[in-house]
């Protein structure tokens, strides 16, 4: 009895995985960043395209997870709720935030530190972003118990390597990097929600 | 010492104890709230029994039940009270130590 009690938060965390609509909505994002990076590395200096790239990313960024957030959320209201309920989690305190950002400024200055000193670095820079990206998908998946993250943090690390190892350069490796993981994340998912709507019913009437 | 924390087994708090209930108050200790439909579907109760054991943490304190309404549908939304998550913390340690003090 004991293990399941300690078991059962962490159900209710998995439960936030289990439709994989979340999984779908960060693979489009990944591959809307994979996209850019590809425009930056393929478009030659000065061209629209180059700009476009580099407006681009703060924009898709932020929006990105602002709109790939609300879709989520609606899709949830519409698919999964009505299905296996409605949870909301509570929202992360301010130190937890603060130490976030700390940690997220430390990590992109040590980044541009690297890379400013050693500018061959560049070439590895998808190789770090899988690694980074394997490391979210991996803790997420200790977390959850969902070996699926582990497999899309995998093909993450897969990409940044075979980036690496072709010597693409830091935009288009990023752009393998992101597009591995954001295929695998939006494959994943896809199959995830078809099991879990396979496996689900809407609630009848009266019941 | 490992007597001492079986003893304390006996001045358990009965309300978490039951084994129904015990589940409900661990899944919500992980969220800030989760309607009737969440807790029917991980717990595997029927309506019924989920209401009473609902009623009951409600009873002691440890429960806020809210109804209201997902656009047209009825929703009774849950949520641990300061209270209710007080008394699970406490009940867990509680029971580490007799589960510890019982392995010696």
């Amino acid at each position: 009895m004991i293990s399941q009690v300690e078991a059962a938060p962490r159900r209710a965390v998995r439960y936030w995985f289990e439709d994989g609509l979340v999984e779908i909505g960060a693979g489009i994002l990944f591959l809307a960043l994979a996209g850019l990076f590809a425009l930056e590395g393929l478009a030659p200096a000065n061209s629209p395209g180059a700009a476009l790239s580099a407006l681009g990313l703060p924009l898709v960024i932020l929006g990105g997870m602002l709109l790939v957030g609300l879709a989520v959320r609606a899709a949830k209201e519409r698919l999964t709720y009505p299905r296996t309920g409605y949870v909301a989690y509570p929202a992360a305190g301010p130190a937890r935030r603060i130490l976030a950002g700390v940690i997220g400024a430390g990590v992109s200055l040590a980044i541009v530190w690297l890379l400013a000193a050693r500018p061959s670095l560049q070439l590895a820079l998808g190789a770090l972003q899988g690694v980074a990206l394997a490391i979210v998908f991996m803790a997420l998946s200790l977390r959850t118990g969902l070996a699926r993250l582990a497999m899309v943090g995998f093909v993450a690390l897969g990409g940044g390597l075979v980036a690496t190892t072709l010597a693409l350069g830091a935009s288009l490796g990023s752009a393998l990097a992101f597009g591995a993981a954001g295929v695998a994340a939006v494959l994943s998912g896809a199959l995830a929600l078809s099991r879990y709507l396979r496996t689900t019913a809407l609630p009848t009437e009266g019941a | 010492m490992a007597g001492d924390d079986l003893r304390t087994l006996t001045e358990v708090d009965r309300v978490i104890h039951e084994p129904a209930r015990l589940l409900i108050v661990a899944l919500l200790s992980a969220v800030r709230e989760a309607d009737f439909v969440f807790l029917q579907h991980q717990t595997g109760l029927t309506k019924g029994n989920l209401s009473a054991h609902l009623s009951r943490l409600e009873q002691a304190g440890y429960l806020r039940i809210d109804k209201g309404f997902r656009g047209k549908i009825p929703q009774t939304v849950c949520s641990l009270t300061p209270a209710g998550r007080a008394a699970f913390k406490a009940y867990r340690a509680q029971m580490r130590r007799a589960v510890g003090g019982a392995r010696h």
